[in-house]
């Protein structure tokens, strides 16, 4: 009887257990954490926004305005331009009177290089 | 009631007037002839040399006009990317075809940017005349990128790079090339002799030329110290 009652209690026990690991909540997925894609390099780029090509100018100086990939080295007409950190750059250019050519040149460490070439008409 | 409605019409009249001025003097005055007859002063043109006479060229607008230009012996000429400065109607000729013969025809088919004075309705002399590059014409500046190899700064000084692919270029430094960094200013523009060749020895340059850089010897305008090597030059 006593070894009857032992049984009882253990089976109580274990169906104790089995019910606690029913209820309990299902472990947690462990995801790894996401690698980062690695940001595609932007490609590299020259806009000159201003003058536009083709203009005629009734002023003697122009203002070249444009934008590159950070970091790149600009020249108008072989002059070096200051480039801030989102690429925009802007030069002063003085004309001759007649038409003029404007040459900007933009390149990186890498050897990328582009390049826009405007022709302008100063009419005094 | 007569006189309000004077005043009003008169009052409409200035509007449109002082509005039409305005407008006009807002715009610079137009990129070629308007239509009718060409008011005197200097005008700009951009077109295509349609065929030519003689030292007469008929030029066709972007705007579709026909404008007989006339290349007058006093007027200046520049091909950009074979003369550094204007050049005289002779040497234009030269260019042009090789020979000084009163004929110009080597310019038809050609873009052509030009400054005139108009005669008539649809003639104009040249005052200065350019001859628009192709776009697969030589530039007129470069970049080179490359570690400096061998540098000796000065007069007929010179400085040799190596760039990506390992090639080797060398160009001629003067006393007007310019030092700069690529970043914040470090006082390289002011170094010369010995400080100069230190600071730049073995660095990453940009070299900024004149002229095509395929060409023998061109001169470097402007030298950019970079702060580091690209991975491209790392060891």
């Amino acid at each position: 009887m006593r070894k009857g009652g032992r049984n009882v209690v253990t089976l109580i026990m274990v169906l104790f257990l089995v019910l606690i690991a029913a209820c309990a909540p299902p472990p947690e997925k462990v995801t790894p954490p996401p690698i980062p894609e690695p940001t595609p390099k932007p490609e590299f780029f020259l806009t000159v926004t201003e003058p536009a090509d083709n203009s005629i100018i009734n002023a003697d100086k122009v203002e070249v305005r444009g934008r590159t990939t950070p970091g790149a080295v600009v020249s108008v007409n072989g002059e070096l331009t200051e480039v801030d950190e989102e690429g925009n750059f802007t030069m002063i250019v003085v004309l001759e009177e007649g038409p003029n050519i404007i040459e900007v040149i933009a390149s990186d460490l890498e050897g990328n290089q582009e390049s826009c070439v405007l022709v302008i008409i100063y009419v005094p | 009631m007569k006189i309000l409605r004077t005043i009003g019409i008169l009052a409409l009249v200035a509007g449109l007037v002082l509005g039409g001025t305005g407008s006009a003097l807002a715009k610079g005055p137009p990129d070629g002839p308007p239509g009718g007859p060409h008011s005197p002063g200097k005008r700009g043109l951009f077109g295509t040399a349609d065929s030519a006479v003689g030292y007469v060229v008929t030029l066709v607008t972007k705007q579709g006009l026909t404008i007989e230009v006339t290349l007058t012996d006093t007027a200046k000429y520049m091909v950009p990317k074979e003369t550094k400065g204007p050049v005289d109607r002779d040497d234009f000729e030269m260019i042009l075809d090789g020979a000084i013969d009163g004929d110009v025809t080597a310019i038809v088919g050609k873009r052509i940017a030009v400054l005139v004075t108009f005669t008539n309705e649809f003639t104009a002399d040249a005052i200065r005349l350019m001859l628009i590059p192709s776009p697969d014409a030589p530039p007129l500046h470069a970049h080179r990128v490359g570690v400096v190899d061998t540098f000796t700064p000065g007069t007929d000084g010179s400085i040799t790079i190596i760039d990506k692919d390992g090639i080797s270029h060398e160009f001629g430094v003067s006393e007007d090339t310019v030092y700069r960094p690529s970043a914040e200013d470090d006082g390289i523009s002011e170094l010369t002799g010995t400080d100069l060749i230190e600071a730049i020895a073995d660095r990453c340059v940009t070299v900024v030329t004149r002229g095509d850089p395929k060409l023998p010897d061109p001169i470097a305008k402007a030298i950019v110290r970079h702060e580091e090597l690209p991975d491209w030059a790392l060891p």
